[in-house]
């Protein structure tokens, strides 16, 4: 053993044995010394090569429904190594979970447990007898699904049961608001329309904003969420639990056993059913994670979108960087980072521009209010490149009052980077409706308005249409109302056509604001580089 | 002609992200484990680094390092990690952290070989030494929990594995100074 103090201290540290004082001086040493700096770094791929090592030859008993899985995908049969194959057959599971669309891809699906013949009429399927156990939610059907025991439907709503799927994947989108994703194999009791049993395999809870909490059970413990996406997975001797959003909170079954567990945002726990007091942390390589986002939105706008927010932010607030893509970071008051930030809710169950919004969620906005969410990057326009932002807008109904003349205004900013908020407020360039019901675009302080007002309470499209060369930005406004046909391409006229400007070419940030009379309803937010992928919100 | 965006749209494009994410993970844990140290810490903000990474990979521009892309990913997550979570846990400040992590990308191939010849060392163990280090590195144990595991004098088991780890870095040593590459 080294009787060298650097080599000493680096080994407490590695063991978590160093004292404070040892940790002050070996910082201070590492700092002001290369070589004890490259000894340390030397030491550390010692340490990783070593977990690494001992991780991935520990992981063959690990495999077990998971090679099924990888044996379906051509590439993963390549030899790469077995600890990983785990790895990529959860990315795989991802991947199966956020391309499931039901209402697109197996409507005719929906009431028949896949593994069937698609074409068998569902009332021959009619998989066990009716029961009284309440309808809890609606099932979703995989293509991939084989069930041992499917659970029992009334029009397509699954009751309280016990569910065994043998293979594939099924969706449970209960009432109360809780997704629930099987994986199988797996068996759950399903008891009521917040709680649920895991008796074996891996599911993974999704509970939504809307949802007031979610009890899941497994043979030793109950986890409570507390506001989360989390998987758990149970064996013959282990439950695992892996949180990729929020928290949740572990309490063993066992009322002498008085041990609770919060796992929080990327941690995750295996508990042996022999010692359920007793969490351990799962070594390198042997994590499955799962997260959904919205590829589905991304993969259909073909790279084109540049950014994204649905209002389909899970488990919490806009605050949290949940939904969208394309942004950096949630949504935060635009009122020097205080106040309120509108309300997600269900959106009515309503088409509106192919867009079936049924179960789908939207950005409620009241008097006053404010937020501003920035892009991960910058964007721009270019002589080349032109930028559409769009959305739908529902005007809700205002009580305007004498003397508060923009109380009643929704404004949609595009932000410039700039350190002075009058620049920023100059240089922006910004549309919406004016407290008369008025469609304005403002181009960088020139501003145009419609003659004509905007409905009160039907949803529009906006449509705004910016491209910045050398010398000037042009912007053009097209609201379409319900009904009517959408452009397949780019219009040649438009609602408004602003005045060219000189604006800024590059935008930072994109801003919501209210008047302090205006409500609004915000959805299907989308900033592109094509007019295609900023109309069609089909897909 | 593929590009960037045409590669990454599709079922393939999470096979090219898969293939890139497991030919550098063993060196992306190395570079967090040189600013974390704990294994605990590690593998949740490697967990973390893989996820992001995973939703980023649209940004990836394919013309460039996979691994300098990711350790800057990784160095966000590892920030984030020490202003959120582990307050408890002795850290180095953020200073010496951005150093080393400099100096670890800087060094990424030197890391690599070492890997290498890490590999090569294990296999001049006897098959009881891999055992060992397989127990003590490879659960989640404590070495003192590993030793009472296997009826063991905590103190001894330290000294064996320090003994062990002499002898793999003497032997990395020398495998790097045949292949010409200093230490």
């Amino acid at each position: 053993m080294s009787h060298d103090p650097l080599n000493q201290h680096i080994d407490a540290l590695i063991h978590g044995t160093i004292t404070e004082a040892e940790h002050q001086w070996l910082q201070s040493r590492l700092q002001n010394d290369a070589a004890a700096r490259k000894l340390f770094r030397e030491r550390m791929d010692l340490e990783a090569g070593l977990r690494t090592w001992a991780a991935d030859s520990d992981l063959v008993p690990q495999l077990t429904a998971r090679d099924a899985l990888a044996g379906k995908r051509g590439w993963f049969a390549s030899g790469w190594h077995i600890a990983w194959m785990a790895l990529a057959a959860s990315i795989l599971s991802m991947v199966v979970w956020w391309t499931w669309t039901p209402e697109r891809d197996l409507p005719q699906q929906a009431e028949q447990p896949a593994g069937q013949p698609a074409g068998q009429p569902a009332e021959a399927l009619s998989l066990r007898p009716e029961t009284t156990a309440p309808v809890l939610g609606k099932w979703v059907a995989q293509a991939n699904g084989v069930w041992q025991q499917p659970p029992a439907l009334a029009d397509g709503r699954f009751k309280a049961g016990l569910l065994k799927l043998e293979s594939g994947a099924a969706e449970l989108r209960f009432d109360s608001g809780t997704i629930v994703v099987l994986e199988g194999p797996c068996e759950l009791m399903v008891n009521t329309a917040d709680s649920a049993q895991l008796l074996a395999g891996t599911v993974y809870v999704n509970v939504t904003e809307v949802s007031n909490g979610f009890l899941l059970a497994t043979p030793e413990s109950q986890i409570i969420d507390d506001g989360t996406q989390y998987a758990v997975s149970v064996d013959s001797e282990t439950t695992e639990v892996h949180v990729f959003d929020g928290s949740v909170i572990w309490t063993s079954i066992d009322a002498d056993a008085d041990f609770e567990d919060r796992i929080a945002t990327g941690e995750s726990r295996r508990y042996l059913r022999s010692q359920p007091g007793r969490p351990r942390r799962i070594p390198f390589g042997q994590r499955q994670f799962v997260k959904r986002i919205d590829e589905e939105v991304r993969q259909a706008g073909g790279g084109e979108l540049l950014a994204y927010d649905g209002f389909e932010n899970l488990a919490g607030q806009i605050r949290r960087d949940r939904s969208g893509f394309g942004w950096s970071g949630g949504w935060e008051s635009a009122r020097a980072g205080r106040g309120p930030l509108g309300e997600v809710i269900a959106a009515p169950s309503d088409v509106v521009f192919g867009k079936d919004r049924s179960g789908r969620r939207l950005l409620s906005l009241q008097g006053g209010e404010s937020l501003r969410r920035r892009f991960e990057e910058a964007i721009e326009s270019q002589s080349d490149k032109t930028l559409f932002v769009s959305l739908l807008m529902t005007r809700q109904s205002t009580s305007e009052r004498e003397g508060e003349g923009q109380a009643g205004g929704i404004q949609v900013v595009l932000e410039p980077e700039s350190a002075s908020p009058r620049f920023t407020r100059r240089h922006s360039v910004s549309f919406g409706v004016t407290s008369d019901g008025r469609l304005f675009l403002n181009n960088s302080g020139t501003i145009d308005e419609t003659a004509t007002s905007l409905p009160i309470g039907e949803p529009h499209l906006f449509v705004l249409m910016y491209q910045a060369d050398s010398n000037t930005t042009t912007a053009h406004l097209r609201v379409y109302r319900v009904g009517e046909p959408v452009d397949a391409t780019q219009p040649t006229v438009w609602t408004v056509s602003g005045t060219p400007s000189n604006g800024p070419a590059k935008f930072v940030a994109l801003r919501l604001s209210l008047g302090t009379r205006a409500t609004a309803q915000i959805d299907e937010l989308r900033v592109s580089d094509s007019w295609k992928a900023a109309v069609d919100l089909a897909n | 002609m593929t590009t960037r965006d045409d590669r990454f749209e599709t079922d393939d494009g999470t096979a090219a992200f898969m293939a890139m994410l497991m030919e550098h993970r063993h060196r992306l844990y190395a570079f967090i484990a040189k600013q974390l140290v704990n294994p605990a810490d590690v593998e949740d903000v490697f967990q973390k680094t893989s996820v992001v990474l995973w939703k980023k990979m649209h940004d990836f521009d394919t013309g460039g390092s996979f691994f300098h892309w990711a350790c800057g990913i990784a160095f966000n997550e590892v920030r984030n990690f020490l202003t959120v979570q582990r307050r408890s846990r002795l850290h180095f400040n953020i200073e010496l952290l951005e150093m080393m992590a400099r100096e670890a990308v800087e060094e990424d191939s030197l890391a690599e070989l070492r890997l290498g010849a890490l590999r090569h060392c294990l296999r001049d163990l006897s098959e009881r030494q891999q055992t060992l280090l397989q127990q003590c590195y490879a659960g989640a144990e404590s070495i003192t929990e590993v030793a009472q595991q296997l009826g063991r004098e905590r103190t001894s088991l330290y000294k064996q594995l320090a003994r062990l780890r002499e002898k793999l870095l003497a032997c990395i040593r020398l495998r790097l100074a045949q292949e010409g590459t200093p230490s």
